[in-house]
């Protein structure tokens, strides 16, 4: 499993921005295809040539009969498989990661422009600039309040093309295993090619037991298109019914009530089942630091996360039941890593005070007095 | 063989490369090393073992394989690959240098933040720019040598079922009998591909940095 480490930490970064379906179909790539190839096919396949027995003493009539009978091993053909299904996810990760780079580059230009605008004084063009950046920011598929990424938009097409293709990718594999070798392999091989002077019987080494991980193999990968189809299913009915309350928007009565049923469907989703493949980006081994790691983005969601998701309510009115892949890292992960440095007036929210932060600061006669 | 090692001096350039970089870095880890690694290593195997020879004379079949293989296949991508990840280490070892004169400044009193020191992230221009160009370059021209290699070696990139041989101590021309020729033809091809690959977005990415650089200028003199 060591070598396929390469793959495997890209990939648990493509994890964390991955809908609740992404997440099922990569545990099944990483338990039930990489973890079963690398441990229990690799060996079984391991004396393929050495124990592929022919019925002539003629020398190099095995070598080319068991050529013809396996031009590609099923262990090099599955890895194939694997690495070319796992590439359209790879695509994607960049491009979330380039729009979490725009998003940080936005933030960064803002702040020095609240700082410039603080001192000149000009309080209105301020405020439309936010409000112009914020616009840019849902355009980009990054949501300001609750620091997650939204596939929305380009993200979204992103996202759809890269399981296209991955579902076109596990056909085109499947399908060609089925022509290089059917389904079962045979004990029995006749093999007629130069040098063997008639057809010779040549006998396959260990034929059921390969049979057994044929077929699993087969079976996780007919399963592994099942999980992408059903995401294409999830991604499109999501899609439709966003168009449909849309359609709805105008009307107030049904505002509170999604506002109030939102963030729990938010936080139903982003709870999610399987196993969580966090780690920490700086570990104190030296780990690689793959293209896509970035400790200042993920810390700053962490931040972000906190201090705004009182804005997360008020703003979610336009925002409908989209996908929402929390991009935050989580807590007991955060306090391994070390603190950022942020400047100095970074944290101080100098927008203009929502009803809910004026409310929060001042005491309530409700409250407990200590 | 560990490219563990690798991997993590490469992470560290990773930080100060350009998008194009960061492609070609990933194409490398997970096409080239990780094939190489997983399948092409086990592939060419039992490459002596299963090379045989239609004689029965002692030393004949050493000899032949030793004439139509110098180097195996896997110890020349081995070496492409590390040759082709070398200049990478010209860049890390300049913004070193960089860093370590910002410290020393810093020790002799002038004003830098040590925190801004630490996150900054460099950007591609004066001096690291004729670095990183130069390794870009570095990086075509050991890739083009290494296929070259590769055709002249083998006289193609097929490898062939039968091989006829008449070096001492062989008595006679023998055939000779490739092990997995087909199996071997396809990973040929496929490191080939990504070769090619890598060789594009090395060539796309030193485009970007001239004409970046040719724009900043035309906007300078402007």
């Amino acid at each position: 499993m060591g070598e396929w480490s390469f793959l495997g930490d890209f990939l648990e970064k493509v994890h964390k921005h991955s809908t609740v379906v992404g997440k099922v179909w990569l545990t099944v790539l990483f338990i039930f295809r990489m973890l079963v190839l690398g441990t229990a096919a690799e060996s079984s396949w391991g004396d393929e040539q050495s124990d592929f027995m022919c019925d002539t003493q003629q020398p190099g009539c095995e070598n080319v009969c068991y050529d013809k009978a396996f031009p590609i091993s099923h262990v090099r053909f599955w890895v194939l498989q694997i690495i070319f299904v796992s590439t359209p996810s790879l695509v994607y990760m960049g491009h979330a990661m380039h729009t979490v780079r725009m998003e940080e580059k936005r933030k960064m230009k803002e702040a020095e422009l609240e700082a410039r605008e603080k001192k000149n004084g000009g309080d209105a063009y301020y405020q439309q600039k936010c409000s112009l950046a914020e616009k840019e920011a849902k355009l980009s598929g990054w949501d300001e309040a609750g620091g997650q990424i939204i596939l929305r938009g380009s993200l979204l097409n992103t996202y759809v093309y890269s399981i296209l293709i991955r579902t076109a990718m596990e056909v085109a594999f499947i399908v060609g295993q089925y022509v290089l070798y059917g389904i079962f392999l045979e004990t029995l091989y006749i093999c007629q090619r130069a040098p063997c002077p008639h057809p010779v019987n040549c006998y396959v080494s260990r034929p059921t037991e390969k049979n057994v991980f044929i077929v699993f193999m087969l079976a996780v990968a007919v399963l592994s298109l099942f999980l992408s189809l059903a995401e294409l299913y999830h991604l499109g009915w999501k899609k439709a019914k966003e168009r449909c309350s849309r359609s709805y928007k105008a009307s107030p009565s049904t505002v509170p009530s999604r506002l109030e049923s939102a963030p729990q469907a938010e936080r139903a989703q982003m709870y999610t089942p399987p196993p969580d493949f966090n780690q920490c980006l700086s570990s104190p081994n030296g780990k690689f630091i793959s293209p896509f790691s970035n400790k200042m983005a993920s810390q700053q969601n962490t931040a972000n996360f906190a201090t705004e998701r009182v804005h997360g309510q008020e703003d979610a009115a336009g925002e409908g039941p989209f996908i929402k892949s929390s991009y935050a890292e989580s807590p007991e992960v955060a306090s391994e890593c070390a603190a950022p440095a942020f400047p100095e007036n970074y944290f101080n929210d100098k927008r203009r005070f929502s009803k809910a932060s004026r409310a929060s600061s001042k005491a309530r006669s409700d409250d407990l007095s200590v | 063989m560990d490219w563990g090692t690798l991997q993590a001096v490469l992470g560290g350039v990773n930080k100060h490369s350009t998008s194009i970089g960061k492609i070609w870095l990933t194409v490398l880890f997970i096409f080239r090393i990780m094939i190489l690694v997983v399948a092409a290593e086990r592939v060419w195997g039992d490459e002596q073992q299963d090379f045989v020879c239609n004689t029965l004379q002692p030393g004949c079949r050493n000899v032949c394989y030793d004439h139509f293989f110098p180097i195996s296949h896997i110890r020349l991508w081995a070496l492409q690959l590390i040759f082709v990840s070398t200049p990478a280490l010209l860049v890390a070892m300049h913004v070193a240098y960089t860093r370590h004169e910002k410290k020393r400044r810093f020790r002799n009193g002038e004003k830098i933040d040590i925190e801004e020191l630490k996150n900054e992230k460099i950007h591609i221009r004066g001096p690291l720019w004729w670095t990183y160009t130069s390794s870009i370059f570095f990086r075509i021209v050991f890739e083009a040598v290494f296929m070259y290699v590769f055709y002249y070696m083998y006289d193609g990139y097929q490898m062939p079922r039968l091989v006829k041989c008449d070096a001492w101590p062989c008595p006679n021309t023998v055939d000779c009998f490739v092990s997995r020729p087909t199996e071997k033809t396809t990973f040929t091809i496929f490191m080939l591909a990504v070769s090619g690959i890598c060789m594009m977005l090395n060539l796309a990415e030193l485009c970007y940095l001239v004409i970046k650089i040719c724009m900043k200028e035309s906007r300078k003199t402007t």
